[in-house]
């Protein structure tokens, strides 16, 4: 009786210190649902499907002949794209710019979006400190710009995404006759950002493209953020705001791209 | 002890589980599938030894994460809402106002996190989920047999 009591005591006692790390640790947490998360991400993408390509069978051969030509339709765009990144480079070069590394952007997948609560703020990728993440760190995917990784565990990142009103990112918006309309992106939903405090009051064509301005050296210039829509008098302040739609959908995220400091 | 033991790892086992879970599930018209605090319900209602307290806690901390919520946040609502079911022992009346009282409470400590359209919405989700989950549980937890 008295073996079963001290047990029960034991056990307590290694909960509330299991507890502790846990509230205390939000890496803890997070590391902890990582291995069921990564398992469940590699069932649906190898186990499920393969069923369901399985099951599809009737359906795989034409698709398979569609695939073929795309792929080498794709093929003559890709040798296309070679030629002009080996020119880009060698312009790059004349200019003086760094060479750039293919070693700079790290390839990650999403495993959640962690704002599940309220718009959709932060997404949790696969790749961390192990894989050299770190805080502050600008992501991107092909569309545009993505956020920013806000914290990193060993094996997960989570990123602050633009949409986040908190965010902050210097851009701007090229004007016909030279010179940019420039602002900053304050977040807003996943279907509408903002930019505000632009001070020009210059007119600017609809349907503009919005890049990153480089701006604050947190983002590098010329990465593309949305299109802006409208531009109006803000009511507070002698200063004008844009609508933008994100050039990114961030509801359909599957990798993102983090950029790794050499 | 082996009954402690046997009922130790459950609830790690579940809130690991629930909290992968809670990640990767899409939510139901914005408002996230509430795995963990089914769970903190759950065991507040199911337990004996003083383990509760530390599944609530442990869930809160797991949401907290999770969901990027304020520190102390989720944890001071699970514990809450698992001392009144201990206290209090009035299931139902607590699976029909947790979720909707969370929404709540999330709009008063975590800035923009309950509008009053998601607060609304989580009467129907969060009693029909917290309900299923308190049918699904006990038979999980009878069959692993942790309530012998």
């Amino acid at each position: 009786m008295k073996v079963r009591t001290t047990g029960a005591y034991v056990l307590i006692a290694l909960g509330a210190v299991a507890v502790a790390v846990v509230v205390f640790s939000r890496g803890a947490a997070l590391e902890a649902v990582f291995p069921v998360e990564r398992a469940c991400r590699a069932f649906s993408g190898k186990v499920w499907a393969r069923v369901k390509g399985a099951c599809r069978g009737a359906t795989a051969s034409a698709e398979n002949v569609a695939l073929r030509r795309e792929v080498a339709a794709l093929a003559l765009v890709r040798d296309e794209a070679v030629r002009l990144e080996a020119e880009n480079a060698r312009l790059r070069r004349v200019l003086g710019y760094i060479e750039r590394n293919p070693e700079m952007w790290l390839a990650a997948e999403v495993l959640a979006s962690g704002g599940s609560y309220g718009p959709r703020r932060t997404i949790r990728v696969d790749k961390g400190l192990l894989s050299g993440v770190r805080e502050g760190a600008v992501v991107v995917v092909p569309e545009g710009l993505v956020g920013r990784v806000e914290s990193v565990t060993p094996h997960t990142s989570e990123i602050r995404l633009v949409t986040d009103p908190s965010i902050g990112v210097g851009c701007e918006v090229s004007l016909p006759g030279g010179g940019a309309l420039r602002g900053t992106l304050a977040g807003g939903t996943d279907e509408r950002l903002v930019m505000k405090h632009i001070l020009s009051a210059a007119e600017v064509p609809p349907r503009s493209p919005v890049l990153t301005s480089g701006l604050g050296g947190i983002y590098p210039k010329g990465i593309a953020v949305g299109t802006l829509l409208e531009v109006r008098k803000d009511s507070d302040s002698p200063r004008r705001e844009g609508e933008v739609l994100p050039a990114v959908d961030f509801a359909t995220l599957r990798d993102v791209f983090i950029r790794r400091e050499r | 002890m082996k009954g402690n033991l046997v009922q130790f790892a459950f609830i790690v086992v579940a809130i690991v589980l629930g909290g992968a879970l809670e990640d990767m599930l899409p939510s139901i018209g914005s408002l996230g599938v509430p795995m963990l605090l089914a769970l903190a319900v759950f065991f507040a209602v199911e337990t004996r030894t003083p383990i509760w307290i530390m599944a609530a806690v442990a869930a809160g901390a797991f949401e907290e994460a999770i969901c990027s919520l304020p520190p102390g946040s989720a944890i001071v609502f699970f514990a809450a809402i698992a001392v009144a079911i201990r206290f209090f022992r009035e299931p139902v009346v607590w699976i029909a106002i947790a979720y909707p009282s969370y929404q709540v409470w999330l709009a008063l400590v975590a800035d923009g996190m309950g509008a009053p359209g998601r607060i609304l919405l989580s009467v129907p989700v969060g009693a029909a989920f917290l309900a299923v989950a308190l049918v699904v549980l006990p038979w999980l937890w009878r069959k692993a047999g942790v309530d012998a």
